[in-house]
C-alpha cells in the first residue's frame, strides 16, 4: 500500500512538471493569443503544484487564488477588450531568438555547477505554516506595508490609466 | 519507475524547470507581436522567479519562513503590475486602436 503511494507521489509530480513546460511552451509558442491564455493557466497551475511538492501548500493555494483566480480574470477581460484580427502571433525568428537561449542556459549550468558539490536532495519538510503571519507582522512589517501601499497606487493607477479619454471626451478632467 | 524516483526532493529538478520558465518567458518579451502576449510572457517569467526562490530557500536556507514570505511578495507585486499593465494596455487600445507593438512606434527615436 505504501508503495502504492508512493507512486502516485512520484507521478505527480512527473505530471506537475511536464505540465508546467507545455503549458509554458504553448503560452508563448501559440499562434492564437487565447491558446496562449490558456497554456499561462495550465503552467501556473504546474507551478502552484510546484510550490505543493516544495512543501508549502499556503503558496501553492495563494498561487492558485492570485494568479489562476484574479490575474488570470483580469488578463481574459484585457484579452477581450484589446483583441484585434491579423495582429498575434509571432514575429519572425532572427538571431536574438539565440539570447532567451543562452542566457537562461548559461544561468542554469553555473547554478548547477555551484550545486554540484552540494548534497541537497531529500523530501522537502513541511513546516508550520502560521508562522509565516508572525513574520509579515514582526520582522517583514515595513516591506508588508510598502506593498500595501502599492497594491492600491497600483490598483487606482490602473483604473485612472483606464479612463483617460473618456473623461477627455466628458470634458471634466 | 527509476527516473521518477529521483525528480521530487531535488533541487536541481527546480531550478532546471525554473530556467526553462524564464527562459520561455524572455523568449515570449522579446518576440510576442502584442501587449498582453508581453504581458503573458512577463508572468511566466516572473513565475521562474518565483520557484527558483522557493527552491533555494527550501533546501539550502536556513530560514525557511523567510523564503516563502519573499514568494508571497513576489506574488503580491507581480499581481500589483499586472494591473497596471491591463490598464496601460486598455488605454493604449483606446488611444490607437491598436495593442500591435510594431504599430505603437510614436516615441521611436
Amino acid at each position: 500500500m505504501d508503495n502504492f503511494i508512493f507512486k502516485v507521489y512520484y507521478l505527480s509530480f512527473a505530471i506537475v512538471l511536464a505540465q508546467t513546460a507545455a503549458g509554458g511552451v504553448l503560452a508563448v509558442a501559440a499562434k492564437n493569443l487565447i491558446h496562449c491564455f490558456l497554456g499561462m493557466v495550465v503552467a501556473l497551475i504546474g507551478v502552484a503544484g510546484l510550490y505543493y511538492h516544495l512543501g508549502s501548500p499556503f503558496i501553492a493555494l495563494m498561487q492558485v487564488m492570485i494568479y489562476v483566480g484574479a490575474v488570470c480574470v483580469a488578463i481574459a477581460f484585457g484579452l477581450s477588450l484589446t483583441r484585434k484580427a491579423g495582429e498575434e502571433g509571432l514575429k519572425p525568428l532572427t538571431p536574438i531568438a539565440l539570447i532567451p537561449v543562452v542566457l537562461p542556459a548559461g544561468m542554469l549550468a553555473a547554478t548547477l555547477k555551484g550545486l554540484s558539490h552540494l548534497e541537497k536532495t531529500g523530501i522537502p519538510r513541511k513546516l508550520d505554516e502560521s508562522a509565516i503571519g508572525w513574520h509579515l507582522l514582526g520582522k517583514y512589517l515595513f516591506p508588508f506595508e510598502i506593498i500595501s501601499v502599492l497594491l492600491t497606487m497600483a490598483v487606482i493607477g490602473a483604473v485612472s490609466v483606464a479612463l483617460i479619454r473618456r473623461r477627455e471626451q466628458n470634458g471634466n478632467i | 519507475m527509476g527516473i521518477f524516483e529521483i525528480l521530487p526532493g531535488n533541487i536541481a529538478v527546480y531550478v532546471t524547470i525554473a530556467h526553462l520558465l524564464f527562459g520561455l518567458g524572455l523568449f515570449g518579451m522579446l518576440f510576442r507581436r502584442t501587449l498582453i502576449g508581453l504581458l503573458i510572457s512577463l508572468e511566466l517569467l516572473l513565475q521562474g522567479v518565483g520557484v527558483n526562490l522557493m527552491a533555494f530557500g527550501t533546501f539550502l536556507g536556513h530560514d525557511h519562513i523567510a523564503a516563502r514570505v519573499i514568494t508571497l511578495f513576489v506574488l503580491g507585486i507581480a499581481a500589483a503590475e499586472a494591473a497596471l499593465f491591463l490598464g496601460i494596455a486598455v488605454a493604449v487600445f483606446r488611444n490607437y486602436q491598436t495593442v500591435s507593438i510594431d504599430k505603437l512606434s510614436e516615441l521611436k527615436g
